[in-house]
């Protein structure tokens, strides 16, 4: 039969926050080697690794009642979102999207999932609220209450950004929450090995819902490209597991001018907690690790600077478009394609990483930091 | 400050937004009428030329009222089926009312051009005006090019012109066009609008699609109460039955005229 449809599934992260936050729309800035890798997998979403697992928390209910998440949901394929009614762009799409699909599941595969909707903004978000905002999507869905710390402390479980909020005069209606784009999935086993970032089509949740709902999970080989895993700290093995951070990317996508560009990262931390307080670069007069953050009614979105990242023993820590990123500012001369860039990480623990990152076209960023990731999984 | 409509991630309100871009395409289809009638009139020996047809500036208002804030705005953000109330408005309305500002003296000044003769014979105008429509509207086209104002705008101005070539025969009266009388130019609108398979074919994908086409629009800052399934079969129903009025629209009026020139 004939297709006209043209799927543009964003299949990074990067792509999902990327879309939320940084003015494209449908994952334009995707690319199709990497659409391609991911869909090797046998799924639309997003793999992630090392797989997440079903966090145990309390919130309250639309009705008022505790909701303990791993047990309500335990031998379901659960869909976890975090965001709030008021959100005037992903959180609604993203649950009609699903609520979509889930109207032409067959009964079987629907009754094996569910869709738990965790409040951003508890302020506003109030239960009678969220219980009829959720309720004309489908009156199925779940929608969960907590305080900002509560809440706060689930993603930082699920390794998700903050809810981020600026300060909101009083009496005022209409303000931003700044949340994860991302729907995670946890699958029957209770693990999240996939996510589905802003841009994820019904197409996209079509194909994979029923796999999730049967009890499929990811199969085949990882995304992986050439030139992936290119990059090591200099002055020591990489594939020596006493190396405390292995770095398996470090990417600048070619800038247009001397002004700013942007460092994207992947590395997993071997040994103890460690944190990330700073980034430097010879070739720029600054660098900033900032946090994409989605866009509202009124702004495109906007990024917030993060003064630190934690990176627990055994984590893989991804720098990717449209989520945490370096921004590097005043090139001393515009990096070109084939060049490196001199990196300086500086990490509360283990010390210094002198990194050289290669210039590369932005079309191949996202294949190589998805390979990169790929190598790192356990 | 925008100059032409295309996709932002803002959601939509109904604050009033201006598109230089679009004043200015519209200022200038005005002005290259007005220019050509009055170069028409001075070599057709005339004093001046002579006074703009009222159905022009209707087609003019019909064009500006399409692509402007907020048809356009929302046509090109938010919504498939404003985007092809856009198409039917500028493709299909706007340029025979667009053609009927062209004095007999402009008409005449063009017409014996080869290139002229060649764009706006019957079976190349219905060929080009169905490919542009299907083209603009693949979804992978249409995803692709509506993010960029340029893109938009590209897509916006195909349909105008190409609408311009389809409909010059059928409005356009030249001695030579009696090659071409009311009959067959029924015909034309009947296989070439009305029942044109391009049209249904995508109004039918658009309605019936198990997914919507678009990932655009089904992407886009949602507007409250309208889910992206119902737009887009709201875009299906609008193409193939406001195509098909406005072709049976236009058949009325050349079969009046036609019977009225009997009589």
């Amino acid at each position: 039969m004939l297709r006209l449809r043209v799927r543009l599934v964003p299949l990074t992260l990067a792509g999902a926050l990327a879309l939320a936050a940084c003015g494209t729309r449908g994952g334009d800035a995707r690319d199709s080697d990497a659409a391609a890798a991911a869909a090797a997998n046998g799924f639309r979403g997003v793999i992630t690794a090392p797989p997440r697992e079903k966090p145990d928390f309390t919130l309250t209910d639309v009705n008022g009642a505790p909701f303990n998440f791993r047990q309500a949901t335990a031998g379901k394929v659960t869909l976890l979102f975090f965001g709030y009614t008021h959100c005037p762009d992903v959180c609604p799409l993203n649950v009609a999207n699903v609520a979509a699909v889930l109207r032409k599941l067959p009964f079987e595969e629907l009754e094996a999932v569910g869709f738990i909707f965790v409040t951003t903004g508890p302020e506003r978000d109030a239960p009678a609220r969220l219980k009829e905002w959720l309720g004309s999507f489908d009156p199925a869905f779940i929608g969960l209450h907590g305080s900002v710390e509560e809440v706060n402390r689930i993603l930082y479980g699920l390794r998700m950004p903050p809810i981020q909020q600026a300060d909101v005069p009083a009496g005022t209606a209409e303000y931003e929450v700044g949340h994860a784009a991302q729907v995670l999935a946890f699958g029957l086993d209770g693990l999240s090995r996939l996510e589905y970032p802003f841009g994820i089509r019904q197409d996209d949740w079509a194909h994979d819902l029923p796999k999730l709902a049967r009890g499929e999970l990811p199969t085949g080989a990882p995304p992986s490209g050439p030139g992936a895993v290119d990059l090591k700290p200099l002055g020591e093995r990489a594939d020596v597991p006493a190396v405390a951070i292995r770095v398996a990317a470090a990417l600048v996508p070619q800038p247009a001018t001397t002004t700013e560009g942007a460092l994207y990262l992947v590395l997993r931390n071997n040994l103890a907690e460690d944190t990330l307080y700073a980034v430097s670069s010879e070739a720029a007069q600054r660098a900033e690790m900032h946090e994409t953050m989605p866009g509202d009614h009124k702004t495109m979105g906007h990024m917030m600077p993060v003064p630190e990242v934690v990176v627990r023993a055994g984590e893989t820590l991804q720098f990717v478009p449209g989520g945490r990123h370096v921004m590097l500012l005043g090139f001393s001369s515009r990096p070109v394609l084939g060049e490196s860039v001199p990196i300086r990480l500086h990490f509360r623990r283990a010390g210094e990483l002198i990194l050289a990152a290669n210039v590369v076209p932005y079309a191949d960023l996202e294949r190589l930091l998805a390979a990169a990731a790929a190598s790192l999984a356990p | 400050m925008q100059f032409w409509c295309s996709a932002t991630t803002r959601a939509w309100t109904w604050t009033w937004q201006a598109y230089v871009g679009i004043w200015i395409f519209v200022l200038l289809v005005a002005a290259g009428m007005v220019a050509w009638n009055r170069v028409a009139a001075r070599r057709a020996g005339m004093a001046s030329s002579p006074p703009m047809h009222p159905l022009f500036v209707v087609g003019l208002l019909v064009l500006w009222l399409a692509l402007d804030w907020p048809v356009g705005a929302l046509g090109a953000g938010y919504l498939a089926s404003v985007h092809m109330l856009q198409f039917l408005l500028i493709g299909l309305v706007a340029p025979p009312l667009l053609l009927r500002g062209i004095s007999p003296q402009a008409q005449a000044l063009v017409a014996d051009h080869p290139l002229i003769q060649r764009l706006t014979s019957p079976i190349f105008a219905l060929v080009v005006f169905n490919a542009t429509v299907l083209v603009t509207h693949l979804p992978a086209v249409a995803d692709t090019l509506m993010r960029s104002q340029l893109g938009s705008m590209v897509i916006d101005v195909s349909w105008l012109v190409t609408g311009l070539f389809f409909w010059w025969p059928v409005v356009v009266e030249l001695p030579r066009r009696a090659k071409f009388p009311p009959p067959l130019r029924m015909l034309y609108l009947i296989g070439g609008l009305m029942f044109s398979p391009v049209m249904f074919g995508l109004a039918g994908f658009l309605a019936y699609s198990e997914t919507p086409m678009y990932g655009f629009y089904e992407l886009a800052p949602p507007i409250p109460g309208i889910s992206s399934r119902d737009d887009h079969q709201a875009a299906g129903a609008l193409m193939s039955v406001g195509g098909a009025t406005i072709a049976f629209i236009a058949m009325s009026v050349i079969f009046f005229r036609w019977s009225k020139t009997d009589q």
